[in-house]
């Protein structure tokens, strides 16, 4: 579902060992429900998700998240949990931890809150927890493209006229032009006046979908059997 | 899953042709030097960098605009949280206010800047705002009489209009019925959109085109007209030669923010339209003295209230804030809904483990509402060790108050239209049970520590003033003493709008530009092609 990137993500730096990767394993095993309906979700694929988001965060927030997870990892300490690492801890006793940090102040808080919007965006993210959800997004959206291509091929004026006046000027020049060239016979383009465009939209061999808003289409557009991918 | 095999038809908006379009990127090894010749350069293909660029592209100047973030077109879109907090939001949607409380930030990093990822919202600025520009400001030409035209304009450019029964939702029915129940005047929202279907997903990128950003409207329209645009830019600064702004010069970024060459443009105009947050930055970066640089920020302070009903809801569905509560804008409170994805409400709502689960289960039987505040504390834009532009804002207490009157206003409303809990922004005070309950709200309303905050709108930062010492720009957004340089964007606007400023950035924009290209064309300044 996800775009693919433009450019291959840059390493993690070096920060992110062993430790760091065991600290965020412990902190999406405590933070994200694991009974009932939500059961279903590896934490591995939550930290691939996590993982995958941390290159595109600002250099200060990429570099700084390792120290917010060393600090979780050791500050139990602090917190009457005696010389424990938080990733060694048993649930409960982490479930505790992360409360108390929950209810601290200061930079030690924004660590964790920051360490938490990453798993529970991440968490959230996945396909089996939206399925639980119910949400359904992708097909709604591609329903959705394809009804308002209909509704605007049946009634262009509902597009935006600005864009109509464009094709419109736009479309004259071409006219012009093929006039000039002496282009008599030519083929009427897409979108222009001279096509019927009140047809519902059933035939797949319009792919752009541009023939009522007649918006003009460029080269990549008219490649034909353009899809949703 | 989308379907990859059979072709469907699309809507307009994915068919657009960009042409004149370079990519930073393209054949860009590291040591590549790129420059460029114009007449106008502009900083931002935003609310203020793209209709600027039509108008002066029509004016029959050589335009060219720098974007920082890539082209996306409306057909890469996937309505998916994720991809488009890294692919369309500066720093991945994470960006911060420092201050007490400290505040999420989102705006966009792509070619049609915020437009993209907004709400949509289209209102003009109120008329008692614009008349305290005129009368107390003392900037001409700002009242509501003389900007109706330019509000005319922004809104043929956005094709403004309202949603359609068809496509409300059900958290709009619950959030109409609420405000109903109370006796609150209740507006329908004007939203730039072009036969909306009710997707929801505006602020991660509309991808059946509905939504009129800069991306599908003025940008192409620039480019087709025979503007240039260049991808992946990130403009460092302004230079100067003799007195006046001769250009910018910067480095090629890729969406992880690595640098890939530099390139330099000389131009004979500089507009500077990167927004509120980075304008600033770029003109302390250029070694600008002036004190006004970077302070007087408006941030719009918005809380968020979320209220669980036993009935069924389904707020992915629908559309983003169809209408809207202007009961309180005289007092400085606008209240709205809005459609947040599971994973920001999850990360917005305290606890975790099961008992959050538990609670998270229930998302599709809650609505979110939030109160939008026209603060009246001022806030500042630094440049930090890194060299990129830090925003600092205090919480003025008449604005805590404020805020704590919006939040009860809209636990209210939840609870008139059914709610039978209702989630605040208050560490200290999580829910509510009962409408009973509203008046613990009141207790504590002078408490600024513990509240959750966010924005997306930021303004201000380089405001317009007939004085240099209280402005950075004149009242037409050229900068106080330097030639050639002028700004677009939310940084230009004098005070808090009080509503969303999109409208009031492209009216503002247009109008700076018709001064701006009387003078160059009375002065000869630029070569008119």
């Amino acid at each position: 579902m996800s775009l693919p990137p433009t450019s291959r993500p840059p390493a993690l730096p070096r920060l992110y060992g062993g430790l760091v990767l065991r600290t965020l394993r412990a902190a999406i095993a405590t933070l994200r429900p694991v009974r009932g309906k939500f059961s279903a979700t590896r934490d591995e694929a939550v930290l691939e998700t996590a993982l995958g988001f941390i290159p595109y965060l600002p250099p200060l927030l990429r570099y700084s998240l390792p120290f917010g997870l060393f600090y979780v990892e050791f500050a139990p300490c602090f917190y009457g949990y005696g010389m424990q690492r938080f990733s060694r801890m048993d649930a409960a006793a982490a479930g505790r931890y992360l409360s108390a940090l929950e209810s601290s102040h200061g930079p030690f808080q924004m660590a964790y809150q920051g360490i938490r919007s990453l798993v529970m965006l991440s968490f959230y993210q996945q396909p089996e927890v939206l399925a639980v959800l119910e949400i359904d997004v992708p097909s709604r959206a591609q329903e959705l493209i394809e009804r308002r291509a209909r509704l605007l091929k049946m009634a262009p004026e509902l597009g935006n006229p600005r864009n109509a006046e464009r094709i419109a000027r736009r479309e004259a020049e071409r006219a012009e032009a093929a006039r000039a060239d002496g282009e008599d016979g030519a083929a009427p383009e897409r979108g222009s006046k001279t096509t019927p465009n009140t047809a519902p939209n059933t035939a797949p061999n319009d792919p752009a979908g541009n023939g009522a808003a007649g918006v003009e289409a460029d080269a990549s557009a008219d490649a034909g059997g353009r899809t949703l991918s | 899953m989308m379907n990859t095999d059979t072709p469907v038809a699309l809507p307009p908006e994915h068919s657009l042709s960009y042409p004149n379009v370079e990519s930073g990127l393209e054949n860009g090894p590291r040591g590549t030097h790129r420059r460029y010749d114009c007449d106008v350069v502009i900083v931002g293909s935003g609310a203020g960098g793209a209709p600027s660029a039509v108008r002066l592209r029509e004016a029959g100047f050589d335009v060219l605009v720098l974007e920082e973030g890539d082209l996306h077109r409306t057909g890469s879109f996937r309505a998916d949280p994720i991809s488009a907090m890294q692919r369309l939001y500066r720093d991945a949607g994470s960006s911060m206010i420092l201050g007490t409380p400290p505040m999420l930030f989102a705006e966009g990093r792509c070619v049609g800047g915020s437009t993209v990822i907004n709400g949509g919202m289209s209102w003009r600025a109120p008329d008692h705002v614009l008349r305290h520009w005129s009368d107390e400001l003392r900037l001409d030409g700002t009242d509501p009489a003389s900007m109706d035209d330019y509000f005319a304009q922004a809104e043929r450019i956005l094709n403004v209009e309202f949603q359609n029964e068809d496509t409300l939702g059900g958290n709009d029915k619950l959030f109409v019925r609420g405000a109903r129940e109370l006796g609150w005047q209740i507006d329908a929202a004007p939203r730039n959109m072009s036969r909306c279907v009710g997707l929801n997903a505006c602020a991660l990128g509309c991808p059946t085109g509905a939504k009129q950003s800069m991306l599908v409207t003025e940008i192409p329209r620039a480019l087709c007209g025979g503007a240039r645009l260049v991808t992946n830019a990130r403009v460092t600064r302004v230079t100067f030669e003799r007195g006046r702004a001769s250009g910018v010069r910067g480095r090629f970024v890729d969406e992880y923010g690595r640098r890939h060459g530099r390139f330099e443009v000389r131009a004979r105009l500089v507009v500077l339209a990167a927004g509120a947050r980075h304008t600033p930055g770029i003109l302390r970066r250029s070694l600008m003295m002036s004190r006004a640089i970077g302070r007087g920020l408006h941030t719009h302070p918005n809380a968020k209230v979320v209220g669980i009903f036993d009935q069924r809801i389904d707020p992915w569905v629908g559309a983003h804030q169809s209408h809207q509560i202007h009961q309180f804008v005289g007092d400085g409170i606008m209240i709205g809904y809005a459609a947040v994805p599971p994973g920001l409400l999850a990360a917005g709502i305290p606890g975790f483990g099961d008992r959050h689960g538990e609670r998270m289960e229930q998302y599709n039987h809650m609505l979110t509402a939030g109160c939008l505040i026209e603060d009246t504390g001022e806030g500042r834009v630094i440049l930090g060790p890194d060299l990129q532009p830090w925003l600092a804002f205090k919480l003025a207490r008449p604005d805590v108050e404020k805020l704590h009157r919006g939040v009860r206003y809209i636990a209210e409303q939840l609870f008139a239209a059914g709610a039978r809990k209702v989630l605040l922004p208050f560490g200290g005070l999580p829910e509510l049970d009962s409408p009973d309950h509203l008046d613990r709200i009141d207790d504590r309303k002078h408490i600024k520590k513990d509240v959750e905050l966010m924005t997306v709108h930021i303004m201000s930062s380089c405001r317009m003033s007939n004085s240099a010492a209280t402005g950075v720009c004149d009242n037409a957004g050229r900068v106080h003493d330097v030639d050639g340089l002028v700004i677009a964007d939310a940084s230009v606007i004098p005070s808090s709008v009080g509503v969303n400023p999109m409208e009031t950035i492209i009216a503002l924009a247009l109008r700076n530009c018709d001064r701006w290209i009387a003078t160059m064309k009375q002065e000869g300044r630029a070569q008119i092609r």
